[in-house]
């Protein structure tokens, strides 16, 4: 059910467009990989779909909801939700905490339950609902901060490198389990990631996102096959035509 | 020896002004990223304010309280139509703390104009003095004490206790985090205005009731002992301001004791560079150090 689709879409800073005429689809418990080199647009593409960003050009909307001039906080109670790469949660504030802010466009009433499910997927939060969230370790901050985002009941998820920083074992427990868990049980995902293999191997579909544009799109096993993946990494993806595979 | 006991007693008093004020102080601070050096004379607006509603017939705590309200009112006022103009220029910290500067000359100068530089007196009449062991304090001083430790204790409950206090103590953390999260930031920052006003408010009217006079320099008086309670303490932290506040009334008070009242500021400063020595980051606004941006 849940379907977001960007058509065409140009985010930027100013007059400055960094992602250029972009265009992608993420449906109910599919994983949608964007991976591209550094300084592709993908952190932009995000914040656009967040409302961080204001849209230039194009269409976006989530469920056949316009969402094209909506402010952030109003696209949180249309259904999406959002992980930032760095910066994820509350230091200062407990674990719990953290869950009633991500909750925060619930009933007062509806919080308490929300979080009670939300540590049910992750068990691991539960014992440590007082600490601060500025001291758990990095997979628990991780799992935290996914787990505020999924307080609102999110039609679709966005996180940006959920393994940005993590070490490789526990990048690999976030991405086949924690990810692949929330697919599994029905969670539109859109995912940043630079762990490209890792990432694929969950997916189920893939964007190549080169210079602001998508390049190459298509179904993740396809894409893990496809040997020229690092040529449109590092050549920029210029000579490139954007193709769909 | 008893003198300095009762010196002791003289500072916990000075330190219920100090304390409200340096609450109102962090919380705009950690909150706004304004370090907002027109503080003092909102405090000497507050000041005025209880001073004129005593005058007027209202009893003296009511006063209090409106003189709070009124200074929370105008805070806002400044912050939405002055601050808010250069924020959005682009304005950096330094900038903003200069353009409070000039609020706190056209406000202090205006009342100065207003009451001709006079101090009036806040007739406040004869009251028996209790005594505990060597230290002596009026029924008027008590309640300030009572008074600033309550509202310690209410906006501490506030802030952890409630779903707005837990929103003001987010976007201050991180706003932009905040506002992906659905908390309507803009309004949260606006009730740390109207909060952190009230505060300065009661701070002002508080201190001339300590003091018994008011003129259009008061909070100037004040205002250094504010700043540094608030950022001794951490900037964001309340619970940080109460014990430098505590600290602060008490090394002040001695030291007047000692002969030289004319140089607690200069205490106060010390107190300061001594913490700064001890923890640079004290400076920082907001609740953790990662965060510069102004919001109004």
């Amino acid at each position: 059910m849940a379907k977001l689709v960007a058509e065409e879409v140009s985010f930027g800073y100013g007059p400055l467009k960094i992602v250029n005429g972009a265009s992608l689809q993420v449906g109910q418990g599919e994983i949608v990989v964007l991976i591209g080199p550094n300084g592709a647009g993908k952190s932009t593409l995000v914040k656009g779909i967040n409302g961080q960003l204001p849209l230039i050009d194009g269409n976006l909307s989530l469920n056949g909801t316009d969402l094209s001039r909506i402010s952030p906080q109003a696209r949180i109670r249309h259904g999406v939700g959002y992980v930032p790469q760095l910066r994820d949660v509350f230091p200062t504030l407990s674990v719990w905490e953290n869950l009633e802010m991500g909750g925060y466009i619930l009933s007062n009433a509806s919080v308490r339950s929300r979080i009670e499910e939300v540590l049910e997927i992750f068990p691991v939060l539960a014992p440590m609902r007082h600490r601060k969230a500025g001291a758990l370790s990095g997979g628990e901050r991780k799992m935290l901060a996914i787990a505020r985002a999924l307080m609102a009941e999110p039609s679709v998820l966005i996180l940006d490198e959920p393994t940005s920083n993590l070490a490789p074992n526990v990048a690999a427990k976030v991405i086949n389990e924690v990810v692949a868990g929330l697919a599994s049980a029905g969670q539109a995902v859109l995912m940043i990631e630079q762990r490209v293999e890792m990432a694929l191997a969950v997916a189920t579909w893939g964007y190549v996102l080169v210079q602001g544009q998508v390049r190459l799109s298509g179904a993740a096993t396809t894409l893990r096959e496809t040997s020229d993946l690092g040529s449109l990494f590092f050549s920029g993806g210029m000579s490139i035509p954007p193709a769909s595979i | 020896m008893n003198i300095y006991i009762e010196g002791i007693g003289f500072g916990v008093i000075a330190a219920a002004s100090i304390l409200l004020g340096a609450m109102g102080f962090t919380l705009q601070f950690g909150l706004t990223n304004v370090l907002n050096i027109g503080y003092g004379a909102l405090m000497t607006f507050g000041a005025f304010s209880c001073y004129l509603l005593h005058v007027w017939g209202v009893n003296v705590w009511v006063s209090v309280a409106l003189a709070g309200m009124a200074t929370s009112l105008l805070t806002l006022l400044v912050a939405k139509t002055i601050l808010t103009v250069y924020v959005r220029r682009g304005a950096a910290l330094f900038e903003m703390a200069m353009i409070t500067f000039g609020v706190a000359l056209i406000l202090e100068n205006g009342l100065a104009a207003l009451t001709r530089s006079n101090t009036y007196i806040l007739n406040m009449g004869l009251e028996h003095a209790h005594t505990l062991g060597p230290i002596r304090f009026t029924t008027t001083q008590l309640i300030l004490v009572i008074l600033a430790v309550s509202v310690f204790i209410l906006l501490d409950t506030f802030l952890n206790l409630t779903k707005v206090g837990k929103a003001l103590r987010a976007t201050a953390v991180d706003p932009d985090l905040a506002r992906t999260s659905g908390i309507a930031t803009n309004r949260i920052v606006t009730i740390a205005w109207l909060i952190s006003g009230f505060l300065c408010g009661m701070a002002g009217a508080v201190f001339t009731i300590d003091i018994f006079t008011v003129n259009a320099f008061t909070g100037d008086s004040l205002m250094p002992l504010v700043i540094v309670a608030a950022l001794m303490g951490k900037a964001g932290s309340v619970r940080g301001a109460v014990f430098a506040s505590l600290v602060l009334g008490i090394v002040t008070q001695v030291v007047s004791i000692a002969g030289a009242s004319s140089y607690d500021s200069v205490v106060a400063y010390g107190a300061l560079a001594i913490a700064l020595l001890a923890n640079p980051k004290l400076l920082q606004g907001g609740l953790v150090a990662e965060r510069v941006q102004i919001t109004v």
